[in-house]
């Protein structure tokens, strides 16, 4: 492991239940406070790989992991692992936005919450904090105690942000955040997750090729379950090394 | 005729065919409403909520020991039935989705609903109250119970199989464990649903007569002893209607009509809550 990373995975195997041999003998790292994008063609794996990192894997019986997540020193895809605890360390924002049917207040409080959180006071100022942090508290101060659904998409998306944001995690797992979004809503979650890095270390999945050479430091290839290739995404954009990687960023497949 | 006035021409054929079908149902509901209206209003008096029924043939009396007994039984039907059919569902719809036994429950669920009332009647007359002798309350809330549960199980299941399933994965992704999940995200969620089912199954109870002359009976007297035969109204109507006295028979329209009325409020009331509770969506 090297000294700046943050997330290490080795050799990693994935099956679902069916028998789906979803990742490939997976190595790569995740540099702590940087962005990593992974990009591939649909069922390529990459929010296989994305799924491991907070073990949601496990919420559905038969799927199995082989190889090694190094986190924090730890394999966190060992059995003794506290699933509620790297979970909580480990945030994940989704395609759709996932507002709870609650006030925007109790949306952003319901981790601390779960955290044990109850002093009144220091739930308003965390999840203040919070909102900022994913630049919607301008927008909805005065209406914290509406419901979450009566926000737009982009407003949603950003809230779920600030919902995982306030758990203070230190890796979010964003998949594809933005496809379900209006340009204007995903450039305020590109400038957003770039914003973001300077506090947690972000793994992105997308489709959406501009996006990882806009917002990403480091770009992943995936193809068929097996990562092709990973390296600076400029290089990648400008200078891939592999003939695969290199017909897919010019539009020739997938 | 062209293509278009012969699509026009269908299209005010099938709205009229279905106003028609509307009217239709109307009519017959606003008919027995007022019907009812129209003979029990009259026997609508303070006396017949505050006094005992008076002996047979005479003058006076109310129906107490009726309304109290409804209400006893009622409420211990609804105090087993709703907690025990939301537990149910919550278990078919989390715990065993997808499973093929949940599916066969579900099932079969699905068929109590439609058993009719007088075959639990008779059961709980068969486990109840023939072992214990005699006819009681108890019993009568039991069947009624028993007839609430598979409606609330099935709402609930259904409630709860429609709250997305990525809303739950957003929960368990902040660390919650699923009870937590279950309990403060999806059935937030589907909370106006499964209202609706309770609200439902506690008006389709109290319209139940059969079951409840095979378990609670009747008693002419005042009681509020569930050990015991208790009254109820839908019994007392039944008795009243089929009597000889001219006084039983409006006392009964009376009774229907507070029952008609009770189912009224408890819906207009529920969903009035439903409003002022989750208003803020």
């Amino acid at each position: 492991m090297t000294p700046e990373s943050t997330l290490e995975v080795k050799n990693l195997d994935f099956y679902y239940a069916g028998g789906v041999h979803a990742l490939k003998a997976v190595s790569l790292y995740a540099r702590k406070h940087s962005v990593t994008a992974l990009i591939g063609p649909s069922g390529c794996g990459k929010t296989t790989l994305l799924r491991c990192f907070n073990r949601m894997h496990d919420l559905y019986p038969g799927n199995r992991y082989e190889g090694e997540i190094l986190y924090g020193g730890r394999n966190i895809l060992s059995r003794d692992v506290d699933l509620i605890d790297l979970r909580s360390r480990v945030g994940m924002v989704f395609q759709k936005p996932t507002p709870f049917p609650m006030s925007i207040f109790d949306n952003i409080a319901y981790g601390l919450k779960l955290k044990g959180l109850r002093k009144r006071s220091e739930l308003s100022e965390r999840v203040e904090n919070a909102l900022r942090g994913a630049a919607l508290w301008d927008e909805v101060k005065d209406q914290l105690g509406k419901s979450a659904y009566r926000l737009s998409g982009g407003q949603q998306q950003r809230l779920v942000i600030a919902r995982a944001l306030a758990v203070e995690p230190e890796v979010l797992l964003f998949d594809e955040p933005t496809s379900a979004l209006d340009p204007i809503s995903t450039a305020k979650i590109e400038e957003l997750v770039v914003a973001l890095k300077r506090t947690v270390t972000i793994i992105i999945v997308t489709h959406n090729m501009q996006q990882a050479a806009r917002i990403s430091d480091t770009t992943g290839f995936f193809m068929l379950g097996e990562l092709i290739e990973i390296g600076d995404t400029d290089r990648i954009f400008t200078n891939p090394g592999n003939k695969l990687t290199e017909d897919y960023i010019t539009g020739r497949f997938g | 005729m062209t293509g278009q006035q012969w699509r026009k021409l269908r299209g005010y054929g099938g709205l009229s065919l279905s106003t028609l079908a509307a009217a239709l149902g109307l009519f017959w509901l606003f008919f027995i409403l007022s019907d009812v209206v129209i003979h029990g209003i009259g026997a609508l008096t303070p006396e017949l909520f505050m006094k005992d029924p008076a002996p047979p043939g005479v003058a006076g009396g109310g129906m107490r020991n009726a309304f109290v007994g409804q209400l006893l039984i009622t409420f211990f039907a609804t105090l087993f039935g709703v907690p025990l059919g939301i537990l149910g569902g919550t278990f078919l719809a989390e715990y065993a989705r997808g499973k093929g036994f949940a599916r066969f429950i579900s099932i079969l669920a699905d068929i109590m609903v439609s058993v009719p009332s007088i075959v639990i009647g008779t059961f709980v007359y068969a486990v109840l109250v023939r072992p214990l002798g005699h006819f009681s309350g108890w019993a009568g809330a039991a069947a009624l119970a028993l007839i609430m549960i598979p409606v609330v199980v099935r709402t609930t299941e259904d409630m709860l199989t429609l709250v997305p399933w990525s809303q739950r994965e957003a929960a368990f992704a902040l660390g919650a464990p699923y009870y937590k999940v279950i309990i403060q995200v999806v059935y937030r969620g589907a909370a106006t649903g499964i209202l609706t089912g309770v609200l439902l199954s506690v008006a389709r109870v109290s319209g139940e007569t059969a079951p409840l002359l095979f378990t609670s009976f009747n008693n002419a007297y005042y009681s509020a002893d569930m050990g015991q035969p208790i009254a109820s109204l839908t019994a007392t109507i039944f008795q009243y209607a089929m009597g000889p006295f001219e006084e039983w028979h409006t006392q009964a329209w009376a009774a229907s009509l507070v029952i008609t009325l009770f189912i009224l409020i408890l819906t207009v009331a529920g969903r009035a809550i439903i409003r002022w509770r989750y208003s803020h969506r």
